[in-house]
């Protein structure tokens, strides 16, 4: 597979102007995909996250798993000597990928999204439902001896969930109304 | 015709300070150039890294000390044919316009530079056939030029001739990292909205500032640095199609551009083999000057007894690196015949 790189390469421009992270100081060195939590989910580590943003390849990075993968544990961050912020540049991809139509029947996103539902329903994640909601979407349920053990270990309740109060359901509303875009601004 | 003198073969920036440090010392010295003016390659460079003095200006500069000094004679237009060593002193024949002339010295410093690699030994690279394809030199010499012209993207290739074992030469030829750099900042200076790529197999910024200069290119000018070495420019659609590997993601790229820049090596000068080889001295492999171990020498630019060396004919170096060393080489002329003159009392 070839990459080309047409003459203007809007990407990068585009997204550090999001997260406030220049993608030039990036040495390529690797430290951030030696330390990553996630790496073994990930086709791309964060090095060559910023590459292909260097390479102008939109819809290779927003349509990959990687930029799902990362669990925001700030190592490759801690650990970079170029002091490249990739937690914030991982959260800025994320959001561009659920802006950009191409990706909406991405899986990934529509975890996401259900889990993000809950939590706002509920004020954390309820296992079960967000099993059965992944199924109706389409996603095929875990096998059955897992969701036994999980459920007589008492890992996965199934029990309905309690409804939070109205203070939370107002903070909720507050973060909604303010909700920004973009990261480190 | 006698002459106590100390004869420089080569009148490069090595060359013109070596004059200039024995000079100073109230010696005679005789600046000897095949060119017709004083300066060598760098009299035709723009500025220069990490500071960015500009090259022409250095060597106006160092020409105006040598013309002010009535210690040093000029002699342009001139080649050095011969060069004996005789009874301590070092007897030189010149051509000079077809006139053979013999001269005799105490002591001599040989600074005869280097030559630039012909970059249509690669024929991938369409130098010479395909416009818009230049070396950094030509860069350098057609600056103003080059910089007016629209260009949307450009693209630098390193290691034209330098670490390759077959077309080229096997060493590293230093200063091209840098000079790179400073080119295309001033491509990217002078044309913002340009997109300037930088093909490199590595970064090898050895110099004082050096790390921070190329950083600077990077991040702050956005120049694009892709690892990977140009496998085929092809002509299309009056661009030209530049075909590689970036080998940081492992996928071949393709990208179109209106100017490619070739960072071509320093080869050694054809004139050092036949002077080196005339006094004893030796080469290495690749043709530029075998130093002796710098244990068995007193001084660092020592090549035989009274014959020194500096700049560019020992090994590429930098402008800044080739004036160190003319003054190093002057040290050890004027080491050399003061102590030959306490032995001759």
């Amino acid at each position: 597979m070839t990459m080309v790189i047409t003459g203007n390469s809007t990407l990068q421009t585009e997204v550090e102007d999001l997260c406030d992270v220049n993608m030039d100081a990036c040495i390529q060195c690797g430290t951030c995909t030696g330390g990553c939590s996630g790496i073994e989910l990930m086709e791309y580590g964060p090095r060559q996250i910023i590459q292909l943003i260097k390479l102008n390849q939109r819809k290779i990075l927003l349509d990959s798993r990687a930029i799902w993968m990362c669990v925001s544990c700030h190592i490759c961050e801690d650990r970079c000597p170029a002091k490249i912020k990739t937690t914030s540049l991982m959260d800025t991809l994320r959001e561009m990928a659920c802006v950009e139509s191409t990706t909406k029947s991405n899986e990934q996103i529509q975890f996401h999204k259900l889990y993000i539902k809950q939590v706002k329903a509920f004020g954390r994640s309820h296992e079960s439902m967000l099993t059965m909601a992944l199924t109706l979407k389409g996603t095929p349920l875990p096998p059955l001896k897992l969701m036994k053990d999980l459920i007589t270990r008492m890992r996965v309740d199934i029990k309905p969930p309690h409804r939070p109060d109205k203070s939370y359901r107002l903070a909720i509303k507050r973060v909604e109304k303010g909700g920004s875009k973009g990261h480190g601004k | 015709m006698l002459n106590e003198g100390v004869l420089v073969i080569g009148g490069g920036v090595a060359g013109m300070q070596a004059a200039i440090d024995i000079a100073a010392s109230g010696r005679e010295v005789a600046l000897v150039d095949k060119d017709k003016s004083l300066g060598g390659h760098v009299k035709e460079y723009g500025a220069l890294f990490p500071d960015l003095t500009v090259g022409s200006t250095l060597v106006k500069q160092k020409a105006q000390i040598i013309k002010e000094n009535s210690k040093i004679t000029v002699m342009l237009g001139t080649e050095v044919d011969k060069l004996q060593q005789a009874d301590g002193t070092i007897i030189a024949s010149f051509l000079s316009s077809g006139n053979p002339k013999e001269q005799i010295f105490t002591a001599a410093v040989i600074a005869t530079g280097f030559d630039n690699f012909n970059g249509k030994k690669y024929g991938e690279y369409g130098y010479g056939r395909y416009p818009g394809v230049i070396t950094g030199i030509d860069f350098e010499h057609q600056e103003e030029a080059i910089l007016k012209r629209p260009i949307k993207t450009a693209v630098f290739i390193k290691c034209v001739g330098s670490r390759d074992r077959s077309k080229g030469m096997p060493y590293c030829s230093k200063i091209c990292c840098m000079y790179t750099a400073k080119q295309a900042l001033e491509l990217k200076k002078a044309q913002p909205k340009a997109q300037v790529y930088v093909f490199y197999m590595d970064i090898r910024s050895n110099f004082k500032n050096g790390e921070e200069f190329v950083r600077g290119a990077m991040e702050n000018q956005h120049v694009k640095y892709i690892r990977g070495r140009v496998g085929k420019v092809i002509p299309t659609n009056g661009r030209l199609l530049i075909r590689a590997e970036d080998t940081l993601m492992g996928v071949p790229l393709e990208l179109e551009a209106d100017l490619v820049v070739l960072a071509t090596a320093m080869v050694p000068s054809q004139s050092t083999n036949s002077l080196v080889s005339q006094v004893g001295g030796k080469l290495d492999t690749n043709g530029f000057i075998l130093p002796i171990p710098m244990a068995e020498s007193e001084n660092p630019m020592s090549l035989t007894k009274g014959i020194f060396y500096a700049g560019a004919c020992g090994f590429p170096c930098d402008v800044k690196d080739a004036l160190n060393q003319g003054s190093a080489a002057a040290a050890g002329v004027l080491g050399y015949l003061q102590s030959n003159r306490g032995a001759a009392k």
